[in-house]
Order: C-alpha cells, then sequence, then structure tokens
C-alpha cells in the first residue's frame, strides 16, 4: 500500500448531502401520509437505517479497503449473497415479488447485498490476474457468478437489477481490458435474447414500451409514468415548494421509493433536478478519480465498480422518472426510501472514501 | 503492481474516457430532459395535474327558516351527513353492501350495484338521521365517505303542508314557498376548489374559494300557525263525515289581503313527501290550483253589478215564476219553486230564476265587466306556483245563454283563492285586494317588508259593498247558510251547491259544497272560502260547507281578540237601514 491520504472531502460532504436531502424527501413524502394511514412509520424507519448507514459507512471508511481483497472475504460474501438471494425465493411475496428476508419489523433486500458482493468478486478476479481479463480462467468464473447472481435476481423477479448487475459487470470488465470481439459477441448473443424476452410477449412489450407515450393508456400500462411526468412537469422551474407536492397524495404509486425523484422535481423544481443530477455528477468525479489514484487495480476497479454502481443506478432511476428509459424499479442511491437500498450505498460510500485515502 | 505509472496514478485509458463521455452525454440528456418537461411542457402537465387534482364542491348553505306570523317555526334547517361511496377505492362491494345495509335500511343489491359502478363518486344516502350517520362512520369503511348536508324539517309535520312546499334532496324547492322564493330562501350555493388526492378524499384546501356560500334568508309568513290548524282540522272533520274526496280552506285578512291560512285535502307531510303512491293528488294545492264552477256563490257577481247600477233595490219584488224561466228556448229552473220574492229573499233562498232576471236588468257586457273586476279569470298574483286562471271565456265568444247561466254560477270556474279575495272585496268596502302569505323577508335588522297590501282595483262603491254586505247577512241569517251563523258575531256568506261539471255536462251524482263568507259582517276581520268536493249523502252547501265556516270562525275570530257583538242593539244595528233583518239572539 502506498502513503496514507486524507479522505476526499468534496466526496464525504457529496454523500452526506444526498443521505440528508433523501431524509428530507422520505419526510415529505410520508407526512401527508402519517395522516390518514397505519404506515406512518416510513421516516423513521429511514432514519433509523441512515444511522445504522453511518456506523457502517464509519467502519467501511476506516478498514483498509484491502481487507475485501483477502479471498476469503471475496467468497464469503459471494456465497453468503447467494444464499440470501436464494433464501429470499422461500419468503413471502409482497407486490407480486420476493425480494426481502423478513427479520422480524426489518428486512433486508437480497440483491442490495448482491451488488454489494459482486463488485469485489470481479474487482478481485481482475486483480488477481493482474489485469489480463481476457482469460478464460478469469471469464469463467465471472461469468458464473454474473449468471447466477443475475438469475436469481430475475426470479424474485427483479430485472431493472438483474439488468443493472451485467451491465455493471459487463462495464468493468470493459473498462479493464475486455477485448472487443468478446463484447461483440456477448452482445450478439445476449441483445436478441433480451429482445426477445422483452418484446415477443404482448402485455409485456406493452408495459415496455408505453414509456414511449405514457398519455396513450393514461389509466393502464402508461399510468405510473404518466404520474411521473405530471409531477415533474408541473413542477416547473423553481417547483411547488417544499412540503407541497399533490402527485404524492397517492397519484403517484412508490412515490417515497422508485418515484421519489419525480417527487423532488415537483417540489424543487428544475433547481431541484438539476441539484440531485449534480450529486451524482460529483460522486462521479470524484470516485473516479479515488479509483485512478488508487494503489492497486483492485482498488482502481472496485472504486470505479462502486462508482459505476451508483452513478448508473441513479440515471437509470432519473431515466426512468423522466420517461427516458422504460420502468424497471430500481431506487436512486441515498435517496429513495428503503433501508437495504440506503445502508447498501453508504457502505459503498465508506469503501469509496477509505480509497480516497490511499494513493 | 506492474500497472502503476511513475506518478503512482494510473492512466485513465481510452476505455474509461469514452465511458465517461458516455456517462456525462446521459446526464446532460437528463438534464435536458428535465428541462423540456419543466420548462417546455409545464404548462400541459399543470394542467393534466389541475384536471386530476382540483375539484370544484358545491358548498350548499342552510336554508332560511319560515316563521308564521306568530314567530312558529314550520320550516327550519338542520345539518345532516350524506354518505357517498368512491367504488373505485373498493375491494370488496359484497362484504361493504352487507354491513352497510341493514345501517342505511337499503336493501343489499342495491348498494352492490351502486358499489360497483364504474364512476368514483355514487351517493349512498342522502341526509341521513344522525343516529344513521355515526354507525356508518363507526363502521370505518374503506371508499365510504360523507359529506355534511343540510336537511329540511318542518316541526309541525302535515301544518300548511301545501303553502309551504317542500324540498328535494338536491335541495331545491319543488312545491309551495319552497319552489316560490327558492331564490331567497335557499341562498347562495358557493363552490370551492380543492385538492383531491388519487384516492378521491378531499385532501388539501388552498383556501381558494371560487364562491363562497351564502346563508337562505328566513321568510315571514302571514299565515298563523293556530288558524292553519283550526282550518285544517275542521276541513279533514267536514271531509270524513261527508266521505268527501277532496276539499279547500281559505281565511284571508279582508283589508289586506294577507292568507291567514290554507288548507287543502288530501296532504301529506313535507318530511316525507315522496312516501306517498298518490302525491301528485296529495301535493296539490287545490285551493289555488282547482278550479270549480261556483254555483250560486256567483249571485254576488249580479247582486254587486245591480245594485251598482241603481237597476234594483233590495227590497224590490221579482216574479220568480213558480220554478221555470225560459231563456232563448231553454228552460232554466230553480231548485224548488219560489212566487214573488224581494231581491233581498232572491239571493238569501238564492233563486237563480231571480238572479236571471235581475241580471238581464243590467245586460251582459256590464255582468261581464263584473265579473272581470271582481277577478275572475285571472290569477290572483298570489305569491304561490301553480295558480289557476279559471275559466272565463271572453264576452265576444260566449255562447247563447253563457250570461245567464254564470248568474248563478255555470259556465264558468273559479279557484277557492280567487273566490275568497273577491269575497274580500264586499267585506272590505268594494277594493279587490291581491292576497299574499309572505309578509317579510329575512329576520332581525335584515328584515325586509315584502307582503304590503296591494290593491288590484276598485270592484263597486262603498255603498253598494255594504249593500251586498247586507244581503248576505240576510242570507246567513234568514236564507240558505243559516248553519253559518257563529254566536256572538254578524256573519255574511253565500252558499253554493255546484253540479260537479263534467265532460259534455254536469255530473248527476258529483257536486261541489261551497261557502263563501266574512265576519264580523261590518268591519269584517276574516273571509273564509270552503269548498268541499264530492260530499257523499248530503251535498249542499247550507248543510256541508256552512257549517265548516262557523266552526273555523266561532275559534278563529275569537283566535284574532275580536270582542263578541252579542250586546248590538237594535239601534246599532240600524245603520245598514231598516230593511236589515238580521238580528242577534240574546244570549247567542
Amino acid at each position: 500500500m502506498a502513503k496514507k491520504l486524507a479522505f476526499d472531502k468534496l466526496l464525504f460532504t457529496t454523500l452526506l448531502a444526498l443521505v440528508a436531502f433523501g431524509l428530507v424527501m422520505v419526510y415529505s413524502v410520508s407526512a401527508p401520509r402519517s395522516r390518514t394511514t397505519v404506515n406512518d412509520m416510513l421516516l423513521i424507519r429511514q432514519a433509523m437505517a441512515a444511522g445504522l448507514g453511518f456506523v457502517a459507512l464509519g467502519v467501511a471508511m476506516h478498514v483498509p479497503y484491502g481487507f475485501l481483497r483477502k479471498p476469503w472475504v471475496v467468497y464469503s460474501l459471494l456465497l453468503g449473497a447467494l444464499a440470501l438471494l436464494v433464501a429470499v425465493l422461500f419468503q413471502p411475496t409482497v407486490n407480486q415479488s420476493r425480494r426481502w428476508i423478513l427479520l422480524g419489523p426489518f428486512s433486508l433486500q437480497a440483491s442490495e447485498v448482491a451488488k454489494l458482493a459482486l463488485i469485489p468478486f470481479i474487482a478481485y478476479q481482475i486483480h488477481r490476474k493482474e489485469g489480463d481479463v481476457n482469460r478464460l480462467e478469469l471469464l469463467v468464473p465471472v461469468l458464473f457468478a454474473l449468471g447466477l447472481t443475475a438469475m436469481l435476481v430475475m426470479a424474485e423477479p427483479d430485472q431493472g437489477t438483474a439488468v443493472l448487475l451485467v451491465a455493471i459487470a459487463a462495464t468493468m470488465l470493459f473498462l479493464a481490458g475486455l477485448k472487443l470481439r468478446w463484447v461483440t459477441l456477448a452482445a450478439v448473443v445476449l441483445v436478441p435474447i433480451a429482445a426477445f424476452l422483452a418484446l415477443s410477449v404482448d402485455y409485456r412489450r406493452a408495459r415496455l414500451l408505453s414509456f414511449l407515450d405514457p398519455e396513450a393508456d393514461p389509466l393502464g400500462h402508461g399510468y405510473q409514468v404518466l404520474q411521473s411526468l405530471i409531477a415533474i412537469g408541473s413542477g416547473g422551474l423553481f417547483g411547488l415548494g417544499p412540503g407541497q407536492s399533490v402527485q404524492k397524495l397517492y397519484y403517484l404509486p412508490q412515490s417515497e421509493s422508485d418515484f421519489v425523484f419525480s417527487i423532488v422535481a415537483e417540489e424543487l423544481g428544475l433547481l431541484g433536478g438539476l441539484a440531485v443530477l449534480a450529486g451524482f455528477s460529483l460522486l462521479l468525479w470524484r470516485g473516479l478519480r479515488a479509483g485512478l489514484r488508487a494503489p492497486d487495480l483492485f482498488g482502481r476497479h472496485l472504486a470505479i465498480g462502486i462508482t459505476l454502481l451508483l452513478v448508473v443506478q441513479a440515471l437509470l432511476n432519473v431515466g426512468v422518472a423522466t420517461s427516458l428509459l422504460p420502468t424497471t424499479g430500481v431506487p436512486l442511491p441515498f435517496i429513495s426510501y428503503g433501508g437495504s437500498s440506503l445502508l447498501m450505498a453508504m457502505i459503498m460510500g465508506g469503501i469509496l472514501l477509505n480509497i480516497s485515502e490511499h494513493g | 503492481m506492474s500497472t502503476l505509472t511513475e506518478a503512482g496514478h494510473q492512466k485513465a485509458g481510452w476505455r474509461l474516457v469514452t465511458f465517461v463521455v458516455l456517462l456525462v452525454a446521459c446526464f446532460l440528456t437528463a438534464g435536458m430532459r428535465l428541462g423540456y418537461l419543466q420548462i417546455e411542457r409545464h404548462g400541459h402537465y399543470t394542467e393534466l395535474a389541475r384536471k386530476q387534482q382540483h375539484r370544484t364542491i358545491t358548498l350548499n348553505p342552510p336554508r332560511g327558516t319560515l316563521f308564521d306570523a306568530t314567530g312558529r317555526e314550520l320550516a327550519v334547517s338542520a345539518p345532516a351527513d350524506s354518505i357517498f361511496a368512491d367504488p373505485q377505492a373498493i375491494q370488496d362491494p359484497a362484504a361493504l353492501a352487507e354491513a352497510l345495509a341493514p345501517v342505511l335500511g337499503l336493501p343489499q343489491d342495491v348498494l352492490r350495484k351502486k358499489l360497483t359502478a364504474t364512476n368514483q363518486f355514487v351517493w349512498l344516502a342522502r341526509q341521513v338521521d344522525e343516529a344513521v350517520s355515526e354507525a356508518v362512520k363507526e363502521l370505518k369503511l374503506p371508499g365510504i365517505h360523507w359529506r355534511e348536508e343540510s336537511r329540511r324539517f318542518y316541526p309541525y309535520g302535515e301544518l300548511g303542508a301545501h303553502v309551504l312546499g317542500f324540498v328535494g334532496t338536491d335541495f331545491h324547492g319543488l312545491a309551495g314557498i319552497e319552489a316560490q322564493y327558492e331564490k331567497v330562501v335557499a341562498g347562495h350555493i358557493g363552490q370551492r376548489m380543492v385538492l383531491r388526492d388519487a384516492s378521491g378524499q378531499l385532501a388539501v384546501a388552498p383556501g381558494v374559494a371560487a364562491e363562497a356560500a351564502r346563508p337562505g334568508r328566513d321568510l315571514h309568513l302571514t299565515l298563523d300557525g293556530a288558524m292553519q290548524h283550526i282550518a285544517e282540522r275542521e276541513l279533514l272533520a267536514v271531509i270524513r263525515k261527508y266521505d268527501a274526496a277532496a276539499g279547500s280552506v281559505v281565511l284571508l285578512d279582508p283589508t289586506t289581503g294577507a292568507v291567514k291560512a290554507m288548507a287543502s285535502w288530501p296532504t301529506f307531510d313535507p318530511n316525507r313527501f315522496g312516501a306517498y303512491p298518490d302525491r301528485t293528488t296529495r301535493w296539490r294545492n287545490r285551493a289555488v290550483a282547482d278550479a270549480f264552477e261556483p254555483g250560486s256563490v256567483f249571485k254576488v257577481v249580479v247582486a254587486a253589478a245591480a245594485l251598482e247600477e241603481n237597476v234594483i233595490d233590495p227590497s224590490d219584488i221579482i216574479d220568480c215564476q213558480m220554478g221555470k224561466l225560459l231563456v232563448q228556448g231553454v228552460a232554466i229552473r230553480d231548485y224548488k219553486p219560489f212566487g214573488l220574492l224581494t231581491f233581498r229573499e232572491v239571493i238569501s233562498k238564492s233563486s237563480n230564476i231571480g238572479t236571471i232576471k235581475v241580471k238581464q236588468r243590467i245586460g251582459d257586457p256590464r255582468f261581464y265587466q263584473q265579473m272581470l273586476a271582481y277577478g275572475f279569470g285571472a290569477k290572483t298574483g298570489i305569491d304561490l306556483p301553480g295558480e289557476s286562471l279559471g275559466i272565463l271565456r271572453p264576452i265576444e265568444d260566449w255562447p247563447p245563454r253563457t250570461g245567464a247561466y254564470a248568474a248563478f254560477g255555470q259556465g264558468i270556474s273559479v279557484t277557492a283563492i280567487q273566490l275568497a279575495a273577491a269575497f274580500g272585496a264586499i267585506a272590505n268596502g268594494g277594493t279587490l285586494m291581491k292576497p299574499y302569505v309572505v309578509e317579510a323577508i329575512g329576520s332581525g335588522t335584515q328584515r325586509e317588508r315584502i307582503g304590503t297590501p296591494t290593491a288590484v282595483g276598485r270592484v263597486m262603491s262603498k255603498a253598494t259593498a255594504r249593500q251586498v254586505g247586507r244581503l248576505l247577512e240576510a242570507v246567513v241569517a234568514e236564507g240558505t247558510a243559516r248553519r253559518a251563523q257563529v254566536e256572538g258575531y254578524r256573519i255574511a256568506g253565500k252558499t253554493s251547491t255546484a253540479q260537479k261539471a263534467v265532460v259534455g255536462g254536469y255530473s248527476a251524482t258529483d257536486h261541489i259544497a261551497v261557502f263563501a263568507g266574512f265576519g264580523p259582517s261590518r268591519s269584517a276581520r276574516l273571509v273564509t272560502a270552503v269548498v268541499v268536493d264530492r260530499p257523499r249523502g248530503n251535498i249542499h252547501g247550507g248543510v256541508v260547507a256552512a257549517p265548516v265556516f262557523a266552526a273555523i270562525n266561532r275559534q278563529a275570530l275569537v283566535a284574532l281578540g275580536i270582542a263578541p257583538e252579542a250586546e248590538i242593539t237594535e239601534s246599532e244595528s240600524a245603520d245598514g237601514g231598516d230593511d236589515d233583518p238580521w238580528r242577534v239572539e240574546a244570549g247567542g
């Protein structure tokens, strides 16, 4: 390990700002609901997750990231994540899918753990082969782990996260120097399969393509996206004001989780929306900077993978909310309601900060 | 660590640069998309938001109270909840219908049908009792909501039902005063924009009231609840006694035209106006809506015209030809043969032939003019809906013998209110007053008198009115209307036993018994018209209708605070002339 530096203050501030902003937004969205339903625990639960997240972030910051490079740690994480992904299939169905492992009053989202396990695993493999990613000894275990993880996530079903995992893994390999013929081969094989899966069944195609014109089916497939657009569009330049969203009054489903960005844009306007984008742009810059300054390949690719995951997931979420992309159902990191998502994002933030201390 | 550069930092490499450029492009796209949605399309989405988020609700203000002349509350408004459902928010309509049916008292299948409607709003029960509303709230059912509305109560039930009218569930006055004065008594229905959430619950009121609701104004009626009660009770009694089909009674103040009581039968309770199978029959305010051939009471029209023209004196002798008179080749008969009668006796004994002969002295045009002056064939203009004109053909269109028949009240029709107003003109010295039922609008300092006495016109001179009055006193004192006498008060009036007009002629079995009169006859305070439709057993106005007058006035005159005139002496009563046959029996 090279010399120890001070951690990245700008990155730290950005992460803190995103978490704090997320808590405010969860409060804003849940406030009108707490008066009318028993589901008034959103803020408390999110605040508890954030508290736990700060502890985890602190630990991740202070434990040298090299700890994650140890084979037993890498494999334990991966096997643990896979075990959780299998276990989740035996959990009761919530909202037509099995995503949460219920632990009394708390629940853990298995796919979030999978994200945290898969990125160090790939970074470890790249590090192990000293960056020569075109070797089968590397590609086989990576593709095996990725395929297993993605299929289990798919089975929940949670296509959005599965696609995200594949995309991040592929990008990590690509950035590590994967030969273009492998990339081309993967594209030739995977794209038609994905397209067939997505478009062959009528209702799935209708749902997938509804984002192109949500007003064509305002009460059916287009409902959620249209409500999101109404929220964003009616926000205007300066928004309706903090706490003034009307769309959160049950018009926009999942306005506290997957569609929280729409409420941000409704209440705080274009300025609020751009501020969130700016936050993730900062995260991209400082995260890649930490990776590029990392003293080893593991740190480099771990930081890049984490940064890409957080940023791509944010872009995916915003793309869905603004109807640029079909609905995938991924949360906005740090901001959306969801304890597992927040906790994992904060642990990843802590790892990034730790990497930033080295170089 | 072979890949590390000299500086200890790794190079970005073209792959990472490409990827960063791609991500920056994504950020820019997202930013531009936001700008497009929030600036360019802001208006469009604001409009969509407004459409789904805003709902205009109407605010129904409480209606004004209806007071009688003595301050009794005849109609009041009280808050009452209306229950409605949002079928879109209901998962299990069958279970909900089962839970609600016993509470609302509605059949389960009706409720289930409503709860499975495709819209987001359906009324389940309007303006329910407090107990029902509390029970519904207690159930805390999903998708079931309520809104406070105002409900009309008529504390005295049937009392004055036809005058008061009633209010439909949608807050519109549908009959009577409630309909006539809708704009005043209903107040101003307000409209308010509110935000609603996706489940239809009214969420946050932005406080932008488009139009505020204004409560309705009170109405003060001329009706006297006590007299109304007396009138209704006596009307019901006579209808029961003679098994009559219908009837009406009108009590007027002759000096002002103010209606003191107006009763119709069959009647209804305005609190549950819809609960009758024969409701349109019951809702009918016969006193203003039903026209009938008046019969002999109409002879006062001939008498007034003849006395006004000075073509006859009450003591002049008329040959009644023993009950048969040919008019243009058609025989007209009296109900019993009369020989020579004074004009006073022609009226008091109600001879058709005598009256026709008097009418012949003045001629049809003068007679017709007198009918118009009395207000027949035209609405009195009373402030109640549904008034009938009666039937009075223009003289140019009269077939032969119309004038002769009209002299004893056939071939024309009148309403009870017309009859009462006409007798009011005789009673008050010759001026026809417009009848009215609302005295004032508003209460307290806002009170505004609208029911001012309005003279429609002079029907006859004061002297003629007094002479007609004396003739009518004779009818009660010694003629056909002796049962209209009221102990202690001098009464003037006239009976009718009219054959009921049917298509193509007159019914052999159906009659209308009528009495119209006033008392005390020389300073009249109350005109009463009694109409009994199709009495059985006895059909005569003098037997059926006159006693109703007596029974009502016996109580009403006392209620008005008029001292009995029992002490009136011969000399005091002589102001009407020595031909006055009327005499109060001592101690009567």
